[in-house]
């Protein structure tokens, strides 16, 4: 399952981030503190190395230079005596009885001198005598004195005066075990002597010696301590060891000791690279011999070198691999120090032991340390992280955790509560904006429900005039109002206006206006005063001081002449056919609802076959798009004239689109109200015979069928559908039983005149009787459709289907003649 | 206008064919009052082949309807064409006469 894998996967890294700050923070703490560590433990571990062993070699190399300085300060003043002896001799007149009165004066006072002896050559002090070697040397019994030299001992062919008598120089011997004559080792400081008659002819004649107990010299030596196991030797001349701290190895020859030196050259090696290396670095700077392998060490040893080198293991006792080296004064003997590099290493390691626990101790309590003290830190964080939890799933009241500190957890906390706090009230807020909206926004349903419901939607059909009217809501509901009515057949009544304030109140004076307006426009009488009364009217009650800015217009259709009275409203425009639009300059009144003292005046235009007349609010004009800019009226002028021979519905759809492309996504803020009045003036009563018939009955029941027939004809010649036939047939069956049976009082009889007329639109038909006046559209139907049955009576019904099946029905008095005038469309 | 009359166990079925209009109404509110005179107040009105009505049609079915309910009878109108339901609808009679599609449908009511 790819889920598992996933899981398996982030294992690790969900362990991780589950653990808190504390966890994680102590963690990366401790892993980069582990690693400075590490390097810099790394670091001193080579950098101590490097200077344990240079320290250890510099120690060697004093230890070694005091040792022979210690061992010199003690050979010297034996060489020193001697030689001064030696000089006293006089090669012409040699004194030997204080020479060796003062060389048994010296053993006797010198603590390292063992003996003395003055060993002549064959002959040459008696002549007798072939050997001839009077001795002093010290026993536990005191100075002792005898003469040396018989067969047994043939002290010329010892070392000690032969290698001076050779080299013609003074001379420490080997050392030897002495039968005979010491009969202990020692070592041997010779000096020859020469007598002659001058300079020139000098005869060497013997050596005056003097021996040294190599034990006194093994004091010296094995005072030698470098670290625990370190120890010092004393090589002579030709490599035999004189002291050393294993006493097998004395007198014997360093070579034969050092033989399997070689088998441990592998370990020697590696040092030797070490110090190398060294060399290199130029760190260590000591004279090493590097061609250990092609010149044996002792050799170098023996011959006087200076140097350290690596010895193995096996030179004396285990662990002193590595040696230091040097000559020792004049004697021509060498003084090795040996020292372990393990104690060396041992002691690093012991150093680096403790510095590593104290290193490790001191991160774990600096772990330990950071966990605890970001885990005190991070607390609050904590408690504040469930708080916001809480809050998350709707819990605003939800009890923050008390943090008194001023850091930034603390300003944290702060800035918590503080959002906690605003949260609260935002949502209260909410709350309460939200039913105060929804309150407010019920009641602009209600007052849009009012607005709309009340504004005429049944626009006149009509030849002689075109009219159209578009009112555009805003979202916040203005009093917005447009009304239209035709009065007498020939008048149109108009009206556009624009209530004060917005919403319900609004909407209820707009509903009052619209009413007074209608119940004060009666035929005949003037606009000034249909005005003068509405304003009355609305100043009479109107604690609010509501206004209404009105303008209302009479347009007699037959003769094109139009009456407009303006109340405080934006001027009309007059589009005439030509394709000039101009603003109305009409006298503006105050406002309706103000004043109930104001007289209003109109004025009167004339329009001609073709003109229109546009009525509007500021809604359009203040129409603003979305950077704030107006629509203005010069645009609106503009937009009119582009306008070519359209329709009033045609022009007011298109004006109102020019307005909202302007607008763009900018919220309507008030109403938007439009009216169009197109005027197409008076058309000839000519009519072509064929779309004209006309019919004559008498006012008798029977006389009906006769209707029927022409209808049926009408059917025929003007292709008309059945349905419309059935609905003509029906209008004019209800109209003339009505006038059958209700219009004549007298019993004699009467004609009814029918003419049937039709055009591109429409079907008109007019009724002409002798009989009562009777006005068929002013009258009311009092019988409520939805009214019970029982109480339902059957009067009226027929006038309501006249009213229902035609498309207009108007109504005329004209002499002693009802007309009536119906229009039927296609 | 032509008015045929048929009778069965459950009611009685008047059609009327053609038009039904203020020149001729007076035959057919003779021939229902004969009917409730004579206690038949299980009326069915067949419709089908009236192509007209006026309002003093309309009035005798009204009439008719008011009377018929007085004596706690049943009167039913089935068939309507469409534009004769028009007018129906535009008087606000629909709602005052039970009216079924089908002569069938209607019948079930009695």
């Amino acid at each position: 399952m790819p889920g598992k894998t996933i899981q398996r996967k982030g294992f690790f890294r969900r362990i991780f981030n589950f653990r808190g700050l504390a966890f994680r923070s102590g963690c990366f703490f401790f892993v980069g503190v582990f690693l400075i560590l590490f390097v810099s433990f790394i670091y001193i571990v080579i950098y101590a190395a490097q200077m344990m062993m240079e320290q250890a070699k510099k120690e060697a190399a004093s230890t070694t230079n005091l040792t022979i300085s210690r061992i010199v300060s003690v050979l010297q003043p034996i060489e020193e005596v001697t030689n001064s002896l030696v000089s006293t001799i006089s090669p012409q007149e040699p004194d030997y009885s204080s020479v060796l009165r003062l060389s048994k004066d010296y053993v006797i006072t010198s603590a390292t001198v063992f003996g003395s002896c003055l060993a002549f050559e064959p002959y040459a002090y008696l002549k007798d005598r072939y050997y001839y070697a009077p001795y002093f040397y010290e026993t536990p019994k005191g100075v002792r004195y005898k003469i040396l030299g018989n067969v047994s001992y043939d002290y010329f062919k010892k070392e000690w005066y032969s290698l001076p008598k050779n080299l013609k120089r003074p001379v420490w011997s080997d050392p030897y075990f002495d039968i005979g004559g010491g009969n202990t080792l020692m070592c041997t400081f010779a000096v020859p002597f020469y007598l002659g008659p001058d300079k020139g002819k000098l005869e060497f004649k013997g050596v005056l010696t003097m021996d040294v107990s190599l034990r006194s010299l093994e004091m010296i030596v094995s005072g030698v301590h470098v670290f625990k196991s370190g120890f010092a030797m004393l090589v002579s001349r030709s490599g035999k060891i004189l002291t050393s701290p294993n006493p097998e190895y004395i007198n014997q020859d360093l070579r034969e000791i050092t033989k399997n030196i070689r088998e441990q050259d592998k370990i020697a090696n590696e040092i030797d690279d070490l110090t190398k290396n060294n060399q290199r670095r130029g760190r260590i700077k000591i004279t090493t011999d590097t061609q250990i392998r092609t010149d044996s060490l002792p050799e170098r040893i023996i011959r006087g070198e200076v140097g350290f080198a690596n010895a193995g293991t096996t030179l004396e006792k285990k662990g002193a691999d590595l040696i230091y080296y040097a000559p020792v004064g004049t004697t021509g003997w060498s003084l090795i120090v040996a020292f372990s590099t393990d104690e060396l290493v041992s002691g690093l390691i012991n150093f680096l032991k403790k510095l590593a626990t104290v290193i490790l101790g001191s991160m774990i309590a600096a772990l330990l340390i950071t966990i605890f003290v970001v885990k005190r830190f991070t607390k609050p964080i904590r408690k504040l992280a469930d708080a916001a939890r809480q809050i998350g799933h709707g819990d605003f009241h939800a009890t923050l955790p008390v943090i008194r500190s001023k850091n930034e957890i603390g300003q944290l906390a702060k800035s918590f509560a503080l959002m906690q706090d605003e949260l609260q009230n935002y949502i209260k807020n909410l709350q309460e904006t939200t039913s105060a909206k929804e309150k407010i926004e019920s009641e602009l349903k209600v007052a849009h429900e009012i607005q709309v419901g009340m504004l005429p939607t049944h626009f006149p059909l009509r030849r002689d005039c075109d009219l159209f009217a578009i009112l555009e809501p805003a979202k916040a509901v203005g009093g917005d109002l447009y009304d239209f009515f035709v009065m007498d057949n020939d008048h149109l009544y108009f009206a556009v206006g624009d209530v004060s304030g917005k919403g319900v109140p609004a909407s209820l004076f707009m509903a009052i206006t619209r009413t007074l307006l209608r119940a004060k426009a009666i035929s005949g009488v003037p606009l000034e005063t249909v005005f003068q009364s509405i304003n009355e009217e609305l100043c009479k009650d109107n604690p609010n001081m509501m206004f209404v800015t009105f303008q209302g217009a009479i347009l007699d259709l037959k003769t094109g002449d139009v009456e407009i009275c303006n109340a405080g409203h934006n001027l009309p425009i007059l589009f005439r056919k030509a394709g000039t639009a101009n603003k109305i300059c009409c006298k503006s009144n105050i406002p309706l609802g103000i004043n109930d003292q104001v007289i209003y005046h109109s004025e009167k235009y004339k329009l001609e076959q073709g003109d229109m007349l546009v009525l509007y609010t500021d809604g359009i004009t203040e129409a603003i798009n979305i950077n704030d800019e107006l629509y203005k009226e010069d645009k609106f002028l503009k937009s009119i004239t582009t306008i070519l021979n359209l329709t009033a519905k045609e022009t007011a759809t298109r004006l109102i689109m020019d307005v909202k492309s302007f607008s763009g996504e900018a919220e309507q803020s008030d109403d938007i109200t439009l009216l169009v009045v197109k005027y197409n003036g008076q058309f000839p009563s000519s009519r072509e015979k064929k779309d004209f018939f006309e019919l004559k009955i008498k006012n008798q029941i029977s006389e009906i069928e006769k209707i029927a027939e022409t209808v049926n004809t009408l059917e025929e010649m003007w292709s008309l559908t059945h349905k419309m036939t059935m609905e003509i047939n029906l209008a004019l069956e209800e109209l003339v039983t009505n006038i059958i049976f209700y219009a004549f009082s007298d019993k004699s009889e009467h004609e009814i005149n029918f003419t049937f007329s039709r055009d591109s639109i429409s079907i008109q038909i007019k009724v002409t009787d002798d009989g009562k006046a009777f006005n068929l559209v002013e009258k009311v139907i009092t019988s409520d459709l939805n009214t019970p049955l029982e109480e339902r009576k059957i009067g009226g019904l027929g006038i309501h289907f006249v009213k229902t099946m035609m498309n207009n029905v108007e109504y005329n008095r004209s002499g002693d003649k009802n007309i009536v005038l119906l229009t039927k469309n296609f | 206008m032509e008015i045929n009359e048929e009778k069965t166990e459950s009611c009685t079925i008047i059609g009327i064919i053609g038009r039904l209009d203020t020149t001729n109404y007076g035959a057919l509110e003779n021939k229902l009052k004969e009917l409730i005179d004579s206690k038949h107040n299980k009326i069915l009105v067949n419709c089908e082949m009236m192509d007209y009505v006026s309002s003093s049609g309309l009035r005798i079915l009204l009439m008719t309807l008011k009377s018929i309910s007085q004596a706690n009878g049943k009167f039913v109108l089935c068939n309507l064409q469409e534009n004769i339901k028009e007018i129906f609808e535009i008087s606000g009679f629909n709602s005052i006469f039970e009216i079924y599609p089908t002569q069938s449908e209607a019948l079930k009511v009695f």
